[in-house]
C-alpha cells in the first residue's frame, strides 16, 4: 500500500509539502524572528533585510513572522473543526446506518435540510448570527460539514451489515456494539480518511475565506486570509503582502488535494468519497470489494 | 412520460419536508442572534426602550409567544413574501433582496459560461491524452486551480491584469458587460478546474463501451467518433455534476461580489451580518437554500429528460 503511494509522485509531492508547511508553522515560535502581533509604526513597510527576512507590513510588523504565526493558527483551526466533524459524523453514521428505523430516518431528514444549503453560505450566515470570530467560525463550520460524513459512514454501514461476516459474527453472539467497534469501523475508517485529508483543504480555504471576509480571525490575530484582506490597499504598491500568504494557502491546499487524490486510489477504491452523482444507479457502492478486509 | 410525471410528483413531496426544514434553521437562526431583535429594532429607529415600547415591538415583530406558534405565524408571514424590514433601512427585507437579486444571477450566469468554455476543451484534451505527459499537466493544473482562493484570485486578477490595461473595470457593475468580465472569470475559474476532471473521467468511461470500440472498428476517425458518439453520452453525466459545483457557485458570489464591489444580494448579505442586520440575513439564507434546492430538482428532472436508461430503471420502481 505505501509502495503504491510512494510510486505516485503526485501525492508524495502532497505528502511533502503538508510536513513542510506543518513543520515551518508548528516551530513558529522557534523560527519567528519577531513578535507577530505589536505594532511599530516606524517599520512599517520595509523591504527585506536581515532583520526583516520578507520585510514588514502596513503596521510595521514582520512579514515573516506573520506568516508562519498566521499558517498555525489556520492549520490548527482547520484540525479542530476535522475533528469535532469526525467526532459528530462518525458515530451518527454508524448508529443510523446499523440501528435504521427512527434514528436513520431522523438523520436523514436532518442530513436533507443541512445539505439544502450551500456550504459556505450557512456557514456564512451562522458566522453572522453568532458573530464574528474564529471560534464562531469553527462551530458554524462543524455544524454545516458533520452531514457529510456521517452520509457516507451510514451509506457504508447499510451495505456492510448485510455481509456474511457480520452476520456470522453476528450469529456468534457478538453484541451491537461489538460488531460496529470490531467489523464496521475498521471498514469505515480508509474512505474516512481520505474524505478528511480532502476536506482539511476545503476547511483551509473555508476558514481563510471567512476570515478575508472579515468574520474569522480578528485583528491583530495573523490568519492567512485575514492577512490578504488587510494587504487590499497596498496589492498594487507592495504586492507581497498578497502574494506570501495567498500562495502559502493555495499551497496548503493543494498539498491537501494531492495528497488525498493519492490516498483515494490506495484506500477507496469503491470510490465512496467521488463526487456523489444524485441518485444516479452508478455511485451504489459496490458492495463485493469489501470481503477482502472483512473476512480476516 | 408517466413514469416522469409520478417521478416529479414523488420529488416534490420529498421536498415538503426539506422546505419544512429549511425554513425552520432560517427562523431558529434568529433565536440564536445574541441581543434582544425588539430591542434592537427599537434603538435602530431611535425609539425609547420602555416595556411598553418592546412588547410592541415583540409583537410586530412576531418574537412573542411560544416557539411553534412564532414559527408557524412567521412562516405564514413568508408565504406572503413578508420577510420583515430591514433594520437599517427601514425597507421590506423582500424588496431589498429582489431589487439586488438581478446583478448576482448575472454573475452566476457569467461564471457558469467562465466554467463551461474552460472546462469542455480542457476535459476533452485530457481525455484524449489520457496517460500522457499532457494529462498529467491537465490533471495538476486542475488540482492547482481548485486549490487557489476565488478571493486571491480576484486580487491577483486586478492586480496583475486589470491595473496594468487599465480598461478593465473593477467595482461595481455601471460599465455594461465588460464589468461582467473579471468577476466570472473569478467565479468561474475554480469551477472549471473541477469540472473539467469529472468531464475527463466521463468521457473516458464512455470511449470504454462497446458502441465506441464498435465505431472504432468501423473504421470512423477519432475526431467522428468523440464528437458525435462520446461526447453526447459523456454530457448526460456532466449535468448532474452540475449539481455538485452549484453549491460552490453560489458560495462564489458572496466572495467574488465582495472583491469586485458587486451589487448582488451576496454583498448585501455581508454588509448585513456586519449590521447585524437579522431580517437581510435571514432573508438571504432563505433565498440561497431555497435557490439551491430548486436548482437540484430541475438538474434531476433535465437528467430524466436527457437519460431514458434512468427513467427505465425509475419505472421498475427502484430508488437509490
Amino acid at each position: 500500500m505505501t509502495g503504491r503511494l510512494l510510486r505516485d509522485h503526485l501525492s508524495l509531492t502532497g505528502l511533502v509539502i503538508i510536513i513542510l508547511i506543518f513543520a515551518v508553522t508548528m516551530a513558529a515560535p522557534v523560527l519567528a524572528p519577531h513578535d507577530p502581533l505589536p505594532v511599530e509604526l516606524s517599520e512599517r513597510l520595509r523591504s527585506a533585510d536581515d532583520q526583516y527576512p520578507l520585510g514588514t507590513d502596513p503596521l510595521g510588523r514582520c512579514l515573516y513572522s506573520r506568516l508562519l504565526y498566521g499558517g498555525r493558527i489556520t492549520l490548527q483551526y482547520s484540525l479542530s473543526v476535522l475533528a469535532i466533524i469526525l467526532l459528530i459524523g462518525i458515530p451518527t453514521g454508524l448508529l443510523a446506518g446499523y440501528l435504521g428505523g427512527m434514528v436513520d430516518g431522523l438523520l436523514m431528514r436532518v442530513a436533507d435540510v443541512v445539505l439544502a444549503f450551500p456550504n459556505l453560505i450557512l456557514a456564512l450566515v451562522v458566522t453572522g448570527f453568532l458573530g464574528p470570530g474564529l471560534i464562531n467560525v469553527m462551530i458554524a463550520l462543524a455544524v454545516v460539514s458533520w452531514v457529510q460524513y456521517a452520509r457516507v459512514v451510514r451509506g457504508m454501514v447499510l451495505s456492510l451489515k448485510q455481509k456474511e461476516f457480520v452476520l456470522a459474527a453476528r450469529s456468534a453472539g457478538t453484541g451491537p456494539l461489538g460488531i460496529i467497534w470490531h467489523h464496521l469501523v475498521p471498514n469505515v475508517l480508509p474512505p474516512v480518511v481520505v474524505m478528511a485529508t480532502l476536506n482539511l483543504g476545503g476547511l483551509v480555504l473555508s476558514i481563510a475565506t471567512l476570515s478575508f471576509l472579515g468574520l474569522g480571525a480578528q485583528p491583530p490575530v495573523p490568519e492567512w486570509g485575514a492577512m490578504i484582506n488587510e494587504a487590499r490597499n497596498y496589492m498594487v504598491s507592495t504586492p507581497m503582502l498578497m502574494l506570501l500568504p495567498g500562495t502559502a494557502i493555495a499551497l496548503t491546499v493543494l498539498g491537501f488535494n494531492l495528497l488525498g487524490d493519492g490516498l483515494r486510489d490506495v484506500l477507496d477504491p469503491q470510490g465512496f468519497t467521488r463526487p456523489r452523482q444524485q441518485s444516479a444507479g452508478s455511485s451504489k457502492p459496490s458492495p463485493r470489494l469489501f470481503s477482502r478486509r472483512g473476512s480476516q | 412520460m408517466q413514469v416522469m410525471l409520478k417521478y416529479l410528483i414523488r420529488r416534490l413531496l420529498t421536498l415538503v419536508p426539506v422546505l419544512l426544514g429549511v425554513t425552520f434553521i432560517t427562523f431558529i437562526l434568529m433565536d440564536l442572534a445574541p441581543g434582544d431583535p425588539a430591542e434592537i429594532l427599537l434603538t435602530r429607529r431611535d425609539i425609547e426602550v420602555t416595556p411598553e415600547n418592546l412588547q410592541l415591538a415583540r409583537e410586530a415583530l412576531g418574537v412573542d409567544g411560544p416557539l411553534p406558534l412564532r414559527y408557524a405565524n412567521w412562516l405564514l408571514d413568508v408565504l406572503q413574501g413578508n420577510l420583515g424590514t430591514s433594520f437599517t433601512t427601514g425597507e421590506p427585507v423582500s424588496a431589498e433582496i429582489l431589487g439586488r437579486l438581478p446583478a448576482t444571477a448575472e454573475l452566476a450566469a457569467g461564471g457558469l459560461l467562465v466554467m463551461f468554455l474552460l472546462a469542455f476543451p480542457l476535459g476533452t484534451v485530457a481525455a484524449l491524452l489520457r496517460g500522457t505527459v499532457g494529462d498529467h499537466i491537465g490533471r495538476l493544473t486542475a488540482l492547482v486551480g481548485a486549490s487557489i482562493p476565488s478571493f486571491y484570485l480576484g486580487l491577483l486578477l486586478i492586480t496583475y491584469i486589470a491595473v496594468p490595461m487599465e480598461g478593465i473595470p473593477v467595482m461595481g457593475k455601471d460599465e455594461g458587460l465588460i464589468s461582467l468580465l473579471l468577476p466570472s472569470v473569478t467565479l468561474g475559474f475554480g469551477l472549471a478546474a473541477t469540472y473539467a476532471r469529472l468531464l475527463r473521467a466521463n468521457l473516458l468511461e464512455v470511449l470504454q463501451l462497446d458502441y465506441i470500440r464498435s465505431a472504432r472498428s468501423r473504421g470512423l476517425r477519432e475526431a467522428v467518433i468523440i464528437g458525435r458518439h462520446a461526447f453526447r453520452n459523456a454530457l448526460i453525466p456532466v449535468v448532474t455534476l452540475l449539481g455538485i459545483t452549484m453549491g460552490h457557485l453560489l458560495g462564489g458570489t458572496v466572495v467574488v461580489e465582495r472583491i469586485f464591489a458587486w451589487p448582488g444580494v451576496g454583498r448585501l448579505a455581508v454588509e448585513a451580518i456586519f449590521d447585524r442586520n437579522y431580517p437581510v440575513i435571514q432573508g438571504y439564507v432563505l433565498l440561497m437554500g431555497l435557490a439551491f434546492v430548486c436548482m437540484n430538482l430541475v438538474i434531476d428532472l433535465s437528467y430524466r429528460l436527457l437519460d431514458p436508461r434512468v427513467r427505465m430503471e425509475e419505472g421498475e420502481g427502484k430508488v437509490s
